[in-house]
């Protein structure tokens, strides 16, 4: 598995922001809300959520829109919007350097700079990925080359308490015994995500802990 | 003179003695008599807990009282002093004192218990007939019989049973009763619009304001700052904040004067300068005078004599977004005599 890092509180502008890398890919990642919304995208009940994506070369185009729209559902699933209405989150993701895994890290730099900014959430999420090879062994987390020369390449979100699939992205040909089984890979993956979070969180914490 | 009596009538209902008392603070009067216009309520910082598919809901009680966290009772809690210090820092030690006479005798403290993370669970509760009361305030929600928390930060315990979560944040979100400073927009009709940095404007009429009727208004241009308490803010409604209280009198300040510098912090360092168990502003003050206006809203506005001494002071204080308060007042004496060197010509 890569080597997963991450800095928070990067931008000293935003409510939350994360910068965070899984081996060779990095995401920053920025949030803004509950804040001021348009008129247009107000709703009475709840918060609209905003994900705007920007890959690190070229336009963004319908592949980032692609992005976008996966990693708006899954955050909507997850913030907990009726207790802001008429107010917008934006979640702002920039693609600093991409070695294969943008989807994970970006939704994981979404989850981290959403902890950062104290939006309320119903659970954490972390997002991982794996592939199967001709050979049909799983590997978590490939560098761009391994999922060049797989057969099937699959995102899991997991949601953090019972590791739940909040969302999932899957390409090329899977049948149903191995898709479980690469389901079963990334959930255990995905603990080593979660505690990742509490450590890097509780380094935030204890830095500048108040004697009351 | 119809205006006035309406005005009167609407505060009262909210803020009216009578109610706070039966919301079971016996100190609050004594308090209030001794002080009339310096210790006021500080903060009510948590909303309430919806569960979005909920048919019922439960209601997180906030706390009144003193925002420092280090209530231990939350109920006897005494009403705090108000985040405005004077020239000479002996008002402020008055008050102090006070306060320390009016809480009753610790019974635990305060506990950090652990860093949560959204969804962590705290405790089990399932309400039966047993009278047992837990009280959750900013950042924990009930679901399910779960107590989980909801935002990422230090779960804290003031006494046997009140936890809440204690996030280091940027954004505020206005809650009644807190003070705030707030920036005005422009003048709609009979009231003002005021930037308090949640995500809406707030409004104050003006005849919110002491010595104000009809006939005599207070005139405030777009760009003033003011400092006035939120009397309604909930997730439903646009704010609206008063510069008075209960006794029609002026809370602390209305208007701020034009020459002090405002800056923000964020809201976990605001709320950590008006602790009165911190003595992080009156280290400060042994070197320069100065007066000092605390917002909830994590604005801080400053005026000194001097320039120069302005800038220190609020290096000092945003000092404090990134370490520890030990390690602030071990440096907070270097930075002020290096910013108080005298410049050589």
């Amino acid at each position: 598995m890569s080597k997963h890092a991450c800095e928070l509180n990067f931008l000293s502008r935003s409510d939350g922001s994360a910068l965070y890398s899984i081996g060779n890919t990095v995401a920053l990642a920025s949030v803004n809300g509950p804040g001021e919304v348009k008129k247009f995208n107000r709703l009475y009940n709840r918060a609209y959520l905003e994900v705007s994506y920007s890959p690190s070369t070229g336009q963004s185009m319908i592949g980032e829109r692609a992005l976008e729209s996966v990693i708006t559902r899954t955050v909507e699933q997850v913030i907990l919007v009726h207790l802001h209405p008429r107010t917008a989150v934006n979640v702002t993701i920039q693609e600093m350097q991409s070695d294969g895994l943008e989807l994970s890290t970006s939704v994981n730099a979404a989850c981290l700079s959403l902890l950062d900014a104290g939006v309320q959430m119903k659970s954490t999420f972390a997002a991982v990925t794996c592939c199967l090879t001709p050979s049909s062994t799983i590997l978590i987390e490939p560098t761009a080359a391994e999922m060049k020369e797989s057969v099937a390449v699959a995102t899991f979100v997991l949601d953090g308490q019972a590791l739940n699939v909040l969302s999932a992205h899957q390409e090329g040909c899977l049948n149903a015994e191995n898709f479980n089984a690469c389901l079963k890979a990334c959930q255990t993956a995905a603990k080593d995500v979660f505690n990742f979070y509490r450590q890097a969180l509780e380094k935030k914490y204890h830095t500048c802990n108040e004697i009351s | 003179m119809r205006g006035r009596v309406n005005l009167k009538c609407r505060y009262h209902k909210a803020q009216s003695p009578l109610q706070q008392q039966q919301r079971r603070q016996p100190n609050t009067d004594r308090a209030r008599r001794l002080h009339p216009a310096s210790i006021t309520c500080v903060s009510n910082f948590s909303g309430r807990d919806w569960d979005d598919n909920a048919r019922y809901s439960v209601r997180s009680e906030g706390w009144r009282g003193r925002v420092p966290l280090s209530v231990p009772d939350a109920r006897l809690a005494p009403e705090c002093l108000a985040p405005c210090h004077d020239h000479s820092v002996r008002g402020l030690w008055r008050m102090m004192l006070l306060v320390a006479l009016l809480s009753p005798a610790l019974s635990g403290g305060l506990k950090i218990l652990q860093v949560v993370l959204p969804g962590d669970e705290v405790l089990q509760f399932s309400p039966n007939g047993n009278n047992e009361r837990i009280i959750l305030g900013p950042g924990l929600r009930w679901h399910e019989n779960n107590i989980c928390a909801t935002r990422s930060g230090l779960l804290k315990k003031a006494s046997k049973n009140f936890y809440y979560v204690d996030s280091h944040q940027k954004r505020y979100i206005p809650h009644e009763k807190e003070f705030v400073i707030g920036i005005i927009l422009r003048k709609k009709g009979d009231n003002y619009l005021i930037d308090i940095g949640g995500n809406e404007p707030g409004t104050i009429s003006c005849l919110a304001f002491e010595n104000s009727s009809k006939k005599s208004r207070k005139e405030m241009k777009p760009g003033d700052l003011i400092f006035g308490q939120l009397l309604v803010a909930n997730r439903d409604m646009e704010p609206e904040l008063v510069c008075i209280d209960v006794f029609n009198k002026t809370v602390s300040m209305e208007s701020l004067p034009d020459d002090g510098i405002m800056f923000t912090v964020p809201l976990h360092v605001a709320r950590m300068i008006v602790n009165p168990e911190n003595i992080y502003l009156m280290s400060i003050a042994k070197k320069i005078n100065y007066t000092v206006i605390v917002g909830f809203n994590g604005r801080v506005w400053l005026k000194t004599e001097k320039q120069r001494d302005m800038v220190a002071i609020m290096n000092c204080i945003m000092m404090l977004e990134f370490m520890s308060l030990e390690e602030a007042e071990k440096n907070v004496f270097r930075l002020l005599d290096s910013f108080l060197v005298p410049v050589q010509h």
